[in-house]
């Protein structure tokens, strides 16, 4: 196949197989702990480190990685102070991002054509640092995840018996928002600061669908996530639109096909 | 001595919940607590599972002080509100009853042919093994309170501890429930249950303990007149004229 001629859609492949693992792995353990929020809220924090890599001359991943790790520690802080409404921390944190993002974009005269490339993802811009970067954090990333996939099971359905189980919550929790953060800074460049918790929570939403128990779940939304890149890639090439967006699309396909022909757990069972 | 809590006393803010509290529980004993709302049943719970500290007293698990206690495989929890899976919750009673395990097993561990084992052991025990890999949203309110009262045995705890299990629970799978517990009873195994219904621990509990901020009454040795709850719940303790502090329940 021709595409396959062109280095920088190699490189996009490799990436975007990559976050096609990673995310709906993340994304799982965040939907059931009800946090998909955390995600848009971290997205957000990228967008200002985006904007401080280019305006400081520095890899914008790795900047995004750092203001997102910096982000995630905020977060959890502020969830200490707002126990009983943990939402804030991530209300709080998605505005700062934001504010934060808009007064650098400003300094950096809007920062050119370059950083929004970061908001959709684009195939032609990755770079080969860009790939290594990916690599370098998602590769120890995904084997952390699947190491602590016990730990992090146990507590999405009750942290109190977690605790008194004898595992290390607050430090599980602690870290899982970490690995949230730098999924995301790794997910961007394929997908976008826009769009990548979408990466994350609709192969889940497609996975619950048709899965019967975890294992499952989380099979599925793996296969989901890496099918709907390689469409999402396909069709970026070859209609020459952002991949950001022809991913999401192909998922947001999949979970109306599968939500059509297999109306199976959140229907069938409203009631119970 | 598997629980030993010596002259505890907590305060939410400038409100005492706990005043004194003294109780012991022993290999083989199946001891009930009750009382009103806010009498500090739940708040017991916290500080014998390490949640919260006493401002005074202690609370001793197999003899080690609950803050360096770290053999928490050696007790079983269910907490309060223990059947609330929604309807979509993706995962199958083996993994949920598996999962009781991960403390044990340990970081960096995955789980192995005895986790396995022990998980389905304890799904015979509350007789669910039918439903081993049935999603477990599938399961009624009463099936996934078994689901956890599994998840609590497959540790092969030396007590089990249940926190209000009767709250939301339907007469017919309270009669199971009951039925249940009776069974773990006779088995030998030492349970700790706190319920705001004395009627219900009446039928299952050896020790019987009275809560309201202090331990107002019991049934044990050194108190040979069996206590009318009822007085009790009805903030009749001053008719109770027993002692508030101090060995209440020597066992």
């Amino acid at each position: 196949m021709e595409i396959f001629h062109y280095d920088f859609m190699l490189r996009a492949l490799g990436g975007g197989l990559l976050v096609g693992i990673i995310c709906p792995v993340v994304g799982l353990f965040i939907t059931l702990r009800r946090m998909s929020m955390i995600a848009d809220a971290l997205s957000h924090v990228c967008l200002s480190g985006v904007a401080a890599g280019l305006l400081l001359g520095t890899q914008p991943v790795l900047a995004a990685a750092a203001f997102a790790l910096g982000g995630s520690l905020l977060i959890e802080g502020l969830r200490e102070k707002y126990r009983h409404y943990a939402e804030l921390s991530i209300a709080i944190i998605l505005s700062a991002g934001v504010a934060l993002a808009a007064i650098l974009i400003s300094l950096g005269n809007g920062l050119g054509g370059g950083f929004m490339s970061y908001l959709f993802g684009s195939l032609v811009l990755i770079t080969v640092e860009d790939v290594w970067v990916m690599a370098a954090i998602g590769i120890p990333l995904l084997l952390l995840t699947l190491l602590f996939i016990k730990e992090l099971f146990c507590i999405t359905f009750d942290e109190v018996s977690a605790r008194v189980s004898g595992l290390p919550v607050k430090l599980i929790n602690t870290g899982f928002t970490v690995l949230t953060a730098l999924t995301i800074a790794v997910a961007m460049r394929i997908v976008g600061i826009l769009l990548v918790s979408s990466l994350m929570i609709l192969p889940v939403a497609v996975a619950m669908q048709l899965a019967r128990s975890f294992k499952g779940t989380l099979l599925v939304a793996v296969a989901t996530g890496e099918m709907a890149v390689l469409a999402g890639l396909l069709l970026s090439f070859y209609l020459d639109l952002p991949p950001g967006g022809t991913i999401v699309m192909a998922l947001v396909l999949a979970l109306v096909m599968v939500l059509v022909v297999a109306p199976r757990r959140y229907t069938a069972r409203a009631g119970a | 001595m598997i629980i030993d809590i010596n002259d505890v006393h907590f305060t939410y803010g400038c409100h005492p919940v706990l005043d004194g509290i003294s109780l012991h529980v022993s290999e083989g004993d199946v001891v009930g607590v009750t009382g009103p709302n806010g009498a500090g049943k739940s708040t017991l719970v916290h500080l014998i599972m390490g949640l919260m500290r006493p401002q005074a007293g202690s609370v001793k698990l197999f003899g080690v002080p609950v803050e360096k206690f770290r053999e928490w495989h050696r007790i079983g929890f269910v907490a309060q509100k223990a059947t609330l899976f929604n309807s979509s919750y993706p995962a199958t009673v083996f993994e949920v009853v598996l999962s009781g395990r991960a403390g044990l097993r340990g970081i960096f561990r995955f789980f192995n042919r005895e986790d396995k084992r022990c998980a389905e052991e304890a799904l015979e025990r509350v007789h669910i093994l039918e439903y081993r890999n049935t999603p477990v949203c599938d399961l009624s309110g009463g099936q996934q309170q078994r689901v956890m009262i599994a998840r609590a045995l497959a540790v092969r705890p030396r007590v089990l501890i249940m926190d209000e299990p009767t709250t939301g629970v339907d007469a017919a799978n309270l009669a199971r429930l009951t039925r249940l517990l009776a069974e773990l009873r006779n088995d030998g195994v030492t349970m700790l249950l706190v319920s705001h219904e004395p009627e219900w621990l009446a039928s299952l509990a050896s020790k019987r303990v009275c809560l309201d901020r202090k331990i107002c009454s019991c049934n044990c040795r050194g108190y040979a007149n069996e206590v009318r709850w009822e007085d009790c719940m009805a903030g009749r303790r001053e008719k109770l004229s027993l002692g508030l502090r101090d060995g209440l329940v020597g066992g």
